[in-house]
């Protein structure tokens, strides 16, 4: 069986096929019974959406394994590394991260059956192979079910939430020119604070947002917002008129002086070109070499939905250079004592994050849990960080 | 968190509110201007900002409330003296470009360390 990675394409072959008539329920199953040839058994573990646990995906006649640590844990290890983890010692399984393209999911746990080391580079490779297609599936079943959204909670989610979560994109999206990592707290009752991003060619859009007030009213705002940009984006509109395009959708949907602070930027991923609108939004920080070098704080206008002409700032990014955007939730978390966690925090966290080498998308789970952590576990505030490099 | 109320000669007044300005505290400042201005003898509408420690976005549409009560009673509008935090988060939401700002409005936080001077 060694060697033959052949036998591997051909299980998936054959599970691409007979998953176009599973289940978001009956996948794990699914994945069970075409890969049974290679004398391998997998179990599916979802992250849940605070990142402190992956939990497993329901199999038929089975009862669910206890969720796992991320922090703690071989399969934590897999998550965080992104690198297939082999236990130490141990001879009939090993864990490998499952990713929807750079999106992390989980975890598997595949359990040899056979005599096939679990250092052996074709069943790694074959495993590995295998984690993409159920990245996919996973992303393309979940759609059809609740089961796989209800694997990774760890508790139920508010309204605002699931009109948040199921507005957003994934959080973490990479290129060979950009990757982009966010992070949203606190996780099921998040609802004013919303990202987005969509890349066509060389043109990277990013926007962040935080909708005024707190809860379900907030997250109304933010929708609004989202939808509206997402609306003049897609029509070919440039950023002044997609922020035209969010006044006026707040300002006639709500008369209440409600408003969204955000910051609108396009990024040339061949030039490094940066280009931005800041409505009201804390200013991003340009990271270069571990250090800040500017705040993009050039030409502010007031934030969307109290109308105003819009003027495009511009940014040459250097290789390598990070872009950090934030919502005042982060920079604002109070400790007991009433004192701020602050940008100098912030950014002093994510070199310290960054030097482990670690992804970016596992540099600001982490960061998400201090800032968390800072704030006693309980933040008085919608908290957003998005991380964008260039590394052309 | 309290509103002062002060009376000035030529229908001016002050409301001052001390402490936070957020989403739990906005109502007491909102209340206060609407009770002001419904009597109808307000020239002028001065928020004193001195002993304000803390403002976030609820509490800046509370101010852009207020702002636009006063306007359409006819009366004058105008924020002054935030310490140097709020008056960091008043630039960054570019909020004077709306309302009248007496006070520091540096470009950074750095060169807003004095407090503004009180109304003209």
């Amino acid at each position: 069986m060694s060697g033959d990675l052949s036998a591997w394409h051909r299980c998936i072959a054959a599970l691409t096929r007979t998953s176009r008539l599973a289940q978001p329920s009956t996948l794990a199953d699914a994945v069970n019974s075409a890969i049974a040839p290679m004398g391998v058994e997998v179990e599916i573990y979802l992250v849940d959406r605070e990142q402190v646990a992956v939990r497993a995906m329901p199999r038929a006649g089975r009862p669910a394994p206890e969720p796992l640590d991320v922090d703690s844990t071989v399969a934590g290890r897999a998550y965080m590394t992104l690198e297939t983890v082999v236990p130490p010692g141990q001879d009939d399984h090993l864990w490998v991260p499952v990713l929807d393209d750079a999106e992390r999911l989980g975890v598997m746990e595949a359990r040899l059956q056979t005599e096939v080391p679990p250092t052996d580079a074709t069943l790694q490779e074959g495993l590995e192979l295998l984690s993409y297609e159920i990245g996919h599936l996973l992303v393309a079943k979940t759609a059809y079910g609740d089961t796989i959204r209800r694997t990774r909670r760890s508790r139920p989610m508010s309204t605002e939430g699931e009109m948040l979560w199921r507005a957003l994109p994934p959080l973490t999206f990479v290129t060979q020119a950009v990757t982009l990592a966010a992070v949203l707290e606190p996780c099921y009752d998040v609802g004013g604070d919303a990202l987005d991003y969509a890349i066509d060619y060389e043109n990277l859009r990013v926007s962040i947002f935080d909708a005024v007030g707190h809860g379900l009213t907030a997250a109304l705002t933010s929708a609004v917002t989202l939808a509206a940009t997402r609306a003049a984006r897609a029509s070919g509109l440039g950023l002044p008129a997609t922020a035209a395009a969010a006044d006026r959708a707040i300002t006639s949907q709500f008369g209440d002086l409600r408003y969204t602070t955000a910051i609108l930027a396009e990024l040339s991923t061949d030039s490094g070109a940066l280009r931005y609108v800041n409505a009201g939004h804390p200013p991003a920080v340009l990271i270069r070499d571990g250090k800040v070098v500017t705040a993009l704080d050039a030409s502010p206008r007031t934030p969307l939905g109290l109308s105003e002409h819009s003027h495009v700032a511009e940014e040459a990014l250097q290789p390598g250079d990070r872009v950090m955007f934030y919502t005042d939730g982060i920079v604002e978390a109070r400790d007991a004592a009433g004192s701020f966690f602050g940008l100098g925090r912030l950014v002093d966290q994510i070199e310290r994050h960054t030097s482990t080498g670690l992804p970016v998308a596992e540099t600001l789970r982490r960061l998400a849990r201090d800032v968390l952590r800072y704030q006693d576990g309980q933040l008085g505030d919608d908290a957003t960080l998005v991380i964008l490099e260039w590394s052309p | 968190m309290q509103v002062r109320v002060e009376e000035h000669a030529s229908r001016e007044f002050t409301l001052a509110p001390d402490g936070e300005l957020d989403m739990a505290t906005e109502p007491l400042l909102t209340d206060a201007a609407e009770a002001l201005l419904a009597g109808g003898g307000v020239g002028t509408l001065v928020v004193d900002l001195v002993d304000l420690r803390f403002l976030d976005s609820s509490g800046m549409r509370a101010l852009l409330r207020v702002h636009r009560l006063a306007e359409r009673q006819g009366a004058k509008f105008m924020v002054i003296r935030p310490r140097p935090h709020v008056a960091e988060v008043l630039r960054i939401a570019a909020l004077d470009h709306i309302i009248g700002i007496d006070g520091p409005r540096g470009r950074s936080a750095g060169d807003a360390s004095h407090s503004g001077s009180g109304p003209e």
